[in-house]
């Protein structure tokens, strides 16, 4: 455990090597204990790993950018201060949270969904044939209607996977990882292909749009304009939370998730359970699909997902169970993400926001183990006497 | 000799103090523990302890599971540390920070699990990191110098050997003596004896006084009354982390230290009337495969009545997993009929067997009777998590849920640390006690019981032996499959003998004798006919 502990007399500093002297380095003079890790002690230890890149970044690009002085004021303001800032922040943060989410659903089971990305294309991929399909359809109809058969596209497309996973047990982690590849070429067929916007070229190219009755709009509180994909998004998470939380259902799929033998033995439908743990998780990404076709793009292409699915990833592994969490960071990455965006007036390039990013989800991680430990320094190792304590250390050193 | 060879493998910077004046005074304290208290998690494992190490004695610290010996060892060796009390070398108040702190004071570790390195000899296991070792490495030198050790304490290796070519035994002893080699004033042993054949533990009591005559202090960790009565000049007994006794070895006896470590006398409650009604279990011709797709159960029948407890004798991996599984649904069978309750249990449906009241208590505690990282609370409910008590239509009242998982634990009386507090965090003991809790009070018709009592001490088993003869009085009928004929003889009324997946024989415990089934167990005898054409 810690970082000098020794555990007996041998084996440590090779064979046959006189050990070092003892209370000689630093790393003598303190040593890691472990400690329970509370779940409010966690979460002040995640924030602080979390934000902290974020701020050397903050900082990072204020050194680099074109502006003098302002860069980042300005890209703050760029991104939180304008009405087409937040609009366009929020319309960032709802596929996030509903992918997020989505692999959330699948770990309450212990199962991996890596592939909400290809999830999200299938449920804006049925999305779009179905608004192709109903031309004429008026919006009330319409939206709802294109909202459930992108959720339903999710979930054909993590249906071979869970079936396979739930009957034969191949592991839906490649599964579900392959199948995003079948969806991005899939993806590129439909939209150079047969969909085409014929004034789309060059690296662009991307489906007719979607008729604009089917276009989400945005809610305006207090004059900000706010995505009703974000709404949609944050309404989900709690109905998929409180039901995984509370539900004989989500009570199955944790006991499947930790020990699959002890949900038999208690009676439980394992098969059934595990199945429907993904066709939910894929509905939910599927959904995220539809939200982003509804509200932002309202084309079928490519740029649909910038690697959603993958950040959805690390925002339901640190979100560790909780769907609050999962709305927290999605709507955090979402704010980098738009900051981004905003920055690159100042010349930074867009794909730096994905070291931001990582940087971000792997401190979090490190925070999350840093939280488990404590560093503490050693006391001498005599208590009343500290001259016997010496001597008796200076004779016995050569033991350890 | 003795002194030729300590003058040799002792570093003449390691005489310290300690050891010398105790060479001298034979019987004098070296060592005290002084109102030691510790607790984890809320859980307390020592409340003021005190005890007194005597120079040249056998220690014995005896104790069930929870007793606390654990704890009290690791602070011996500096691994954990105390929240109160005083730990004394002779005169001096230390505070043991660490591993390394310990071997100052001289006190040596034997773990478990040894700690060698396989690819290398005896001889240099035993001096690797050793500051005594020649620095310039020779094998000859190593290995007279081992040879030496060997021979002092009378311990039957070859220096060169390499140690993963040695018995269990064998790498213990290495183990041991390298930890002597660096001749400490106090030497733990923690529960030496788990992994060793009578022989080798005969040999090992040897080395222990040995090392003790030396002058040194031997703390010998165990749960087993008879090897702390083999070996031990002393014997402490530590009982739910307090010390409940510590007696000079002539003053012991093994049922004063049973009830020491119990607490209380264990009740008979086989001499309550039963009555016996109708077959809660009937097994006709069960043939089930293996895990390897083996034949493991081969046609067995099998007859419980509601108030009788069915013992099923047998080595273990003669089929009973597979049997237990099988009966519980858990397994499918290949053919046969199963009932029970008066149901059809259907092949490889452990509903079936749920909803006919069945209940079971599997031998891998947790991982199949509870799931190791949920809470105490979601695996409390596992039985009955679909009751109306505990639901409203899909959903779960927490509220009832909370209820009811407090409840158990109260009557249980298991220690957890929280009812959120996922079951891995829980001894093995604690974790027995909610699980035959559980099932023992879900059971309507009929218990399965595999092992109920592995892994427990005294006074838990003699619990789960009471909870099943309870059981069996209020009617429900009991398959207890179990490799210790005592506690078969202790509960059951008809006892079975399960060997190479087939009951070979059906005895009533009163007409038997426990050797005659040892050696139906180990198929020396071939099988008796089962009576009455095979059903039982």
């Amino acid at each position: 455990m810690g970082v000098s502990a020794s555990r007996d007399g041998g084996g440590r500093g090779g064979r046959f090597r006189r050990a070092p002297a003892s209370r000689g380095g630093p790393l003598q003079k303190w040593k890691l204990e472990t400690r329970s890790a509370s779940g409010k002690r966690m979460w002040w230890y995640r924030g602080v790993s979390f934000v902290t890149p974020l701020m050397v970044a903050i900082l990072a690009l204020n050194a680099v950018g074109n502006a003098p002085g302002g860069a980042v004021g300005e890209t703050i303001r760029l991104t939180f201060g304008t009405r087409f800032g937040v609009q366009e922040f929020t319309v960032l943060a709802s596929p996030l949270i509903l992918t997020g989410a989505a692999v959330a659903v699948g770990l309450r089971a212990n199962l991996w969904n890596v592939g909400a990305d290809g999830q999200l294309f299938a449920g804006a991929w049925a999305a779009t044939a179905v608004a192709y399909a109903a031309p004429h359809l008026v919006g009330w109809l319409l939206i709802p209607l294109l909202l459930i058969t992108s959720a339903v596209g999710g979930i054909l497309w993590i249906l071979i996977p869970a079936l396979l996973r739930a009957y034969i047990g191949v592991s839906e982690i490649l599964t579900t990882l392959m199948f995003n590849f079948v969806a991005y070429l899939a993806t590129d067929y439909f939209a150079t292909g047969p969909w085409r916007n014929p004034q789309s070229i060059g690296g662009a190219i991307m489906s007719r749009p979607i008729q604009p009755q089917a276009w989400l709009s945005n809610v305006s509180p207090g004059g900000w304009s706010v995505s009703v994909g974000l709404v949609i998004a944050l309404a989900c998470v709690v109905g998929v939370g409180i039901a995984l939380r509370r539900s004989l259902f989500g009570y199955r799929a944790m006991i499947i998730g930790t020990s699959a033998r002890a949900a038999a033995y208690a009676g439980m439908n394992v098969r059934r359970t595990t199945l429907r743990i993904l066709i939910l998780s894929g509905a939910v990404a599927g959904l995220a699909g539809g939200v982003e076709l509804l509200a932002d793009v309202h084309s079928f292409s490519s740029s649909l997902s910038n690697d959603t699915g993958f950040i959805g990833i690390g925002i339901g592994v640190l979100a560790g169970g909780s769907f609050l969490g999962v709305s927290l960071i999605g709507v955090v990455i979402a704010a980098v993400l738009a900051l981004s965006e905003s920055a690159q007036i100042f010349g930074v390039p867009s794909e730096s926001v994905f070291l931001i990013i990582g940087a971000m989800l792997l401190a979090t991680a490190m925070g999350e183990a840093a939280a488990r430990y404590r560093l503490v320094r050693r006391a001498p190792s005599s208590g009343k006497a500290p001259d016997c304590g010496l001597t008796r250390a200076k004779d016995g050193s050569g033991q350890s | 000799m003795a002194t030729l060879v300590r003058a040799m493998v002792t570093p003449p910077e390691n005489a310290s103090v300690a050891v010398t004046t105790a060479r001298d005074a034979m019987g004098s304290p070296l060592a005290r523990l002084e109102k030691i208290t510790k607790t984890f998690g809320g859980v307390a494992a020592l409340r003021g302890v005190s005890l007194t190490f005597d120079v040249g004695e056998v220690h014995a610290v005896l104790g069930g599971n929870g007793a606390g010996k654990t704890t009290l060892m690791k602070i011996m060796a500096g691994l954990v540390h105390p929240d109160s009390g005083n730990l004394w070398f002779g005169s001096r108040r230390v505070t043991l920070r660490s591993a390394k702190d310990a071997l100052r004071f001289g006190v040596g570790m034997v773990h478990q699990d040894f700690r060698l390195v396989p690819q290398l000899s005896v001889a240099e296991n035993i001096h690797l990191g050793w500051s005594s070792t020649p620095k310039v490495r020779s094998s000859q030198t190593i290995e007279r110098r081992t040879r030496a050790l060997l021979e002092r304490y009378g311990a039957d290796l070859t220096p060169s050997a390499r140690v993963s070519e040695l018995a269990v035994g064998q790498q213990q002893q290495v183990a041991i003596l390298r930890t002597l080699s660096r001749d400490p004033s106090l030497v733990i042993l923690d529960e030496p004896t788990a992994v060793l054949t009578p022989q080798e533990s005969a040999s090992l009591f040897e080395m222990m006084r040995a090392a003790a005559d030396d002058g040194r202090v031997v703390l010998f960790i165990t749960h087993k009354i008879a090897e702390a009565l083999a070996v031990a000049s002393r014997v402490s007994v530590l009982r739910n982390g307090e010390l409940a006794g510590s007696w000079p070895r002539a003053e012991c006896e093994s049922n004063r230290l049973a009830q020491a470590m119990v607490g209380r006398a264990i009740a008979a409650i086989r001499g309550r009337e039963r009555t016996r009604g109708a077959a809660v279990l009937l097994a006709q011709c069960i043939a089930a495969l293996g895990d390897r797709g083996e034949p493991a159960v081969r046609g067995v029948d099998l007859e419980v009545r509601s108030g009788e407890i069915l013992g099923v004798a047998g080595i273990s991996g003669n089929g009973q997993l597979e049997l237990a599984e099988t009966l519980c649904g858990l397994r499918p069978f290949e053919s046969g009929r199963l009932t029970v309750g008066g149901k059809p249990v259907r092949s490889g449906r452990p509903r079936d067997f749920i909803a006919a009241g069945g209940a079971f208590i599997p031998e891998d505690r947790i991982g199949v009777g509870m799931a190791a990282d949920a809470s105490v609370e979601a695996n409390a409910i596992l039985r009955t998590y679909e009751s109306r008590q505990l639901r409203r239509g899909p959903w779960q009242v927490g509220r009832e849920v909370s209820a009811f998982a407090r409840r158990l634990v109260a009557d249980t009386e298991a220690v957890v640390p929280s009812l959120t507090a996922p079951v891995h965090q829980l001894s093995g003991g604690n974790a027995q006690r909610l699980l035959v809790g559980r099932e023992i009070r879900f059971a309507r018709t009929l218990i399965v019981a595999m092992y109920p009592t592995q892994g427990l001490d005294i006074a838990a088993s003699a619990r789960v032996r009471e909870e099943l003869l309870v059981a069996a009085c209020r009617g429900l009928g009991v398959l207890l499959i179990s490799e210790d004929l005592d506690e078969i003889y202790t509960v059951a009324d008809v006892i079975v003998v399960m060997y190479h997946g087939s009951i070979v024989a059906r005895i009533m415990p009163s007409e038997s004798r426990p050797d005659e089934i040892g050696l139906l167990m180990s198929g020396v005898v071939g099988a008796v006919e089962p009576r009455e054409g095979g059903a039982l």
